[in-house]
């Protein structure tokens, strides 16, 4: 556990010193944050009243759309990116010398890209309550900084089956891109699910993003446990059966590259 | 100082397995797998240097790679200090010091010191003796002037030296250096053999160099394998080997220009 803290820590400051190398970067990133809120705005007020939108009014349920958005789009992405950057620089190769295994790099390598989509996607929400009312209290913000947490902890585990795919076929992201396209079509991201034809809605609730965005706007809404055990336990079982096939893929995605000798290659 | 083997290979074998096109698939076949290594044997002992040379697709890299546990073999007995170097997910690899030719294992925005930072953060130096380990290996291979200088402001001979530097941080038993001088000027190439002479001498490190450069090998091996077609066709002294070696590389002269 140490071991894989220090890796995490290492490619944190590697990647932050190589931020700070570009001198507008958080000026761009606070810019970005402002652009998407404003357009947000704009779309609420396009939309009105009439959305149904589960007590919290279109900005904020916009907003924790694409928050949660913005989380799955950087986890799913983060192991693919960096692993096909790594694989085709050979610092993968170099990195793995220094002892440690395949699985535990891929984990520690998107470790600052996850830390700034998670403040992003913070910074949405946070922006979000302030046009929420009542404004969530303490025990709201907690349950759906849960949710933000399990739906990460979920998207990483798309992710990495994901990045042992890329390994093993060298063929791009295609599990990302369905997961992103039933996000955006069946999940209730932009438009709420009760909206959706009955079948499509149905569907809808067992896609990935679909129990973390119900669970972080339910609770923000000031939902009570009741209301919100039945999304935890989707999401729960939408983990367990992630996180066991993540396991399955990378073990035998590193052991055929080892095989194959095509570890370095993308 | 005492010898003891730090590499051992014994009857080593490596055939890659070729990915059948869409029309092979429809008609039920696969393409034959290809052999690239074949009873590889030989050791390195402590202090040792030797050399791999071979023609382009002679298995020299491929041969380089299992030994550092970035390929598995299909069949023999390869030992790194007593362990396969994929022993404990890989751990054993740290005993392996890797230069390769490929300068882009470097990040460019970052300084030469940072990046041995992060290779030593990731080789679990902590702290002070990261630092230490750094500038220790930035002064071996003569780029502590310019170790806070971004590493896109390079020349390729530096790049390669702090690659070599990057290899020595933790203290490796076996060094495989593929290719290593590749870009160095004359100068800094006579600087790498005399660096390469007193890790082994001094410093027991054993060496395994693949080049395409006679006189380096000659300057600096103990022993050479001449590796053609996958296998070991001549091994010894540098009198015994390169008479076979002008021959394979004529041969393949031949073939290159019929």
């Amino acid at each position: 556990m140490m071991r894989q803290a220090k890796l995490l820590r290492a490619f944190w400051l590697h990647d932050f010193r190589e931020a700070q190398s570009y001198p507008l970067v958080h000026f761009n990133r606070l810019a970005g944050l402002a652009m998407l809120f404003f357009l947000l705005h704009g779309l609420s007020k396009l939309v009105g009243d009439g959305m149904g939108a589960g007590g919290l009014g279109v900005l904020p349920f916009l907003a924790c759309g694409f928050a949660v958005m913005d989380l799955m789009w950087t986890s799913l992405g983060a192991f693919t990116s960096k692993l096909r950057r790594h694989q085709t620089t050979g610092m993968l190769e170099a990195c793995l010398m220094t002892g440690h295994s395949l699985p535990a790099l891929m984990t520690a390598m998107p470790s600052f890209d996850l830390s700034v989509s998670v403040m992003r996607s913070t910074g949405i929400v946070v922006l979000a309550s302030l046009f929420m009312t009542p404004a969530p209290n303490p025990v709201a913000w907690f349950y759906a900084a849960l949710f933000g947490a399990g739906g990460m902890l979920l998207f990483l585990a798309v992710g990495l089956i994901s990045a042992s795919l890329l390994l093993r076929y060298k063929a791009g992201d295609p599990l990302n891109r369905a997961v992103h396209l039933s996000a955006v079509v069946t999940g209730g991201v932009f438009v709420p699910r009760a909206q959706l034809p009955a079948e499509v809605g149905a569907i809808g609730a067992w896609v990935p993003i679909a129990p973390v965005v119900d669970g972080v706007r339910l609770a923000l809404a000031g939902g009570g446990w009741a209301e919100l055990a039945p999304v935890a336990l989707r999401l729960v079982i939408l983990f367990a059966i992630a996180s066991t096939v993540a396991l399955f893929t990378v073990r035998a995605a590193v052991r055929t590259v080892l095989k194959e000798g095509s570890l370095a290659h993308y | 100082m005492a010898s003891r083997p730090v590499l051992r290979l014994h009857e080593v074998c490596k055939t890659f397995t070729v990915t059948p096109r869409i029309r092979e698939l429809l008609r039920f076949r696969r393409p034959p797998p290809v052999e690239v290594l074949r009873d590889i044997s030989f050791e390195i002992n402590a202090g040792q240097i030797v050399g791999l040379i071979g023609p382009n697709g002679a298995g020299k890299s491929t041969l380089m790679r299992c030994v550092a546990g970035l390929v598995v073999p299909t069949s023999g007995e390869l030992l790194v200090d007593g362990s396969a170097p994929t022993t404990g997910g890989g751990r054993q690899r740290r005993r392996i010091g890797w230069v390769s030719r490929e300068d882009r294992s470097f990040n460019l925005r970052l300084t030469g010191r940072e990046n041995l930072s992060f290779f030593a953060e990731l080789a679990q130096m902590d702290g002070g003796s990261r630092a230490e380990a750094v500038a220790e290996a930035l002064a071996r291979v003569g780029l502590t002037k310019q170790a806070d200088r971004p590493f896109r402001t390079y020349s390729s001979g530096m790049r390669q030296r702090l690659s070599m530097g990057r290899a020595l941080i933790a203290d490796p038993a076996l060094l495989l250096l593929d290719e290593a001088s590749t870009g160095l000027d004359p100068g800094r190439r006579e600087s790498f053999k005399r660096l390469c002479l007193q890790l082994a001498k001094e410093q027991g490190k054993a060496i395994l160099i693949a080049s395409h450069d006679m006189a380096e090998l000659e300057a600096l091996c103990d022993v050479l394998h001449l590796l053609d077609g996958g296998r070991i066709v001549a091994s010894g002294g540098f009198a015994e080997v390169s008479a076979a070696a002008d021959a394979v590389f004529a041969r393949e002269q031949d073939e290159e220009e019929a």
